[in-house]
């Protein structure tokens, strides 16, 4: 609609051949002699056949239609007043005024005004055209895009981020290690520019990047504590000073989990998971969600938990608390954030072996596995993989959720 | 340490099932005699047998014989 202005005018020149006023008769069964037999014409006082006026109307339709405004728009309202006759093979030229736009109704008044060789008006008219709007634009592009490339038609080869002519960036927060490592790797096989965060661990960050490039993609590696505003702030400017943009960003840092008996929590035990978790998040929003508004595309992935489903695991009440805050922080994203292409999500897999689990006792884990349907443990390349689809510029329809990977119902 | 000659055979005995057969993947999923009724006489059985006392949880997270050595050896350390 913002490309439609007061005044902005169009037209084009279409001539009106026997063959065409034949044809119509044909259409129409109008077969008025005045229309398509010259003597019979001329006994009535004109030179030649006088066109059949609707015929006008026929171009009109294919401009309207056709140009301007074009594809999807829907003619509502049409006033005519035949001011000349038009002739046989005369060619006419007909001009479309925007005299009035209406945003909210999305409606366009055009005045409508055909002359003919001497330019003399033989219509004037007013038209009212609705323009449409594409309910499922970015799922059409996005298949076209597919089309493209072909890759409708092999899902082996299928790599989302490949259909995107500009190279998406993804930030993985916590991706020294773990969950985020392979999450970074994963995102990066699939054609992503990836940030590695960490806090501490510069020497895994390095191995990581370093192995990433050496593959043959591109990744860079930036330390930052989460929790801390000034730290985000100044991480986002060198993303967007390397590479312009940040179009996913994976939230999986976290402190490792600590079993604290529930009557024993106090609210700092909380507080450390929640300034993580809920806290990292917020920050992570604030910085990254007003290029992603500007792209019209944006991913958020916030790691949740499985214990997040039911009931939760003894002594885990101040992990489970934060995490359960960061989801209503996901919720009121996807919900809120979704009309600009930005998706909001939550991805829980179950008791992952990793540095964040290392205190939990060896036999938990074993019955973990063993209580599984598929009896294993989940591994972080599992959780990588759906991380990646839910990042992919296909999965723009799946907002709002907590996907377990739990390998069982929940 | 537990003495995993004696883990087995009791396992074998309860179950009846050939004592080769029995390694740290056995579980229910791989030895169809050990049903839920047979779990609570292999439970017992190891109870008796190693001399120690089982809580509700332990007999649950029984889930293989890995797993029943994992709980055993930490019921008889406690």
């Amino acid at each position: 609609m913002d490309e439609f202005n007061l005044g902005d005018s169009y037209s084009d020149k279409f001539i009106v051949t026997e063959d065409v006023v034949n044809k119509f008769a044909d259409f129409s069964s109008d077969f008025n002699p005045i229309h398509i037999d010259q003597n019979f014409a001329k006994s009535r006082g004109y030179s030649r056949q006088v066109s059949h006026g609707v015929i006008q109307l026929s171009y009109l339709s294919k401009m309207i239609g056709m140009d301007f405004p074009g594809p999807g728009s829907i003619w509502m309202n049409q006033t005519v007043n035949w001011l000349l006759p038009v002739f046989v093979e005369d060619t006419i030229k007909i001009v479309l005024t925007i005299k009035g736009r209406s945003s909210s109704a999305k409606i366009l008044t055009l005045s409508v005004e055909i002359f003919n060789e001497d330019n003399k008006k033989v219509m004037q008219g007013e038209a009212q055209v609705k323009i449409t709007k594409n309910l499922s634009s970015q799922l059409n592009n996005e298949i076209n895009e597919l089309k493209d490339l072909n890759l409708l038609q092999d899902s082996k080869e299928y790599l989302p981020n490949k259909s995107n002519s500009t190279q998406r960036v993804a930030l993985i927060t916590g991706a020294s290690r773990g969950i985020g490592e392979a999450i970074a790797r994963k995102l990066s096989s699939n054609g992503f520019r990836v940030v590695i965060n960490y806090r501490n661990d510069a020497n895994s960050a390095k191995k990581i990047v370093d192995s990433i490039i050496s593959s043959g993609g591109d990744a860079i590696a930036l330390q930052a504590d989460i929790t801390i505003s000034s730290d985000i702030l100044i991480m986002s400017k060198k993303i967007f000073s390397k590479w312009g943009r940040c179009d996913v960003v994976i939230h999986s840092a976290s402190p490792p989990i600590k079993l604290i008996k529930t009557e024993q929590v106090k609210y700092e035990d909380i507080s450390l998971y929640l300034n993580t978790h809920l806290k990292g998040a917020v920050l992570l929003v604030e910085n990254f969600s007003k290029s992603m508004i500007q792209n019209k595309f944006g991913r958020f992935i916030f790691l949740g938990s499985a214990a997040l489903y039911g009931a939760p695991p003894q002594g885990m009440a101040a992990y489970v608390t934060a995490k359960e805050a960061l989801w209503g922080y996901t919720k009121a994203i996807a919900t809120d954030m979704a009309h600009y292409g930005i998706t909001a999500n939550m991805v829980s897999p179950s008791l992952t072996i990793t540095d964040l689990t290392s205190e939990i006792p060896a036999r938990v884990k074993e019955v973990e596995a063993m209580k599984s349907p598929v009896r294993r443990l989940v591994t972080a390349e599992d959780t990588a993989y759906h991380v990646a689809h839910l990042c992919a510029d296909y999965s723009g329809y799946l907002n709002g959720i907590n996907l377990p990977i739990t390998s069982s119902p929940v | 340490m537990i003495d995993d000659m004696k883990l087995k055979e009791v396992i074998s005995n309860v179950l009846g099932v050939s004592i080769d057969i029995i390694n740290d993947n056995s579980s229910p999923d791989n030895i169809d005699k050990w049903d839920s009724l047979s779990h609570l006489n292999l439970v017992m059985a190891i109870e008796a047998e190693f001399d120690v006392e089982l809580t509700p949880e332990d007999s649950m997270d029984m889930l293989s014989v890995k797993l029943i050595r994992m709980i055993l050896s930490d019921a008889l350390n406690n």
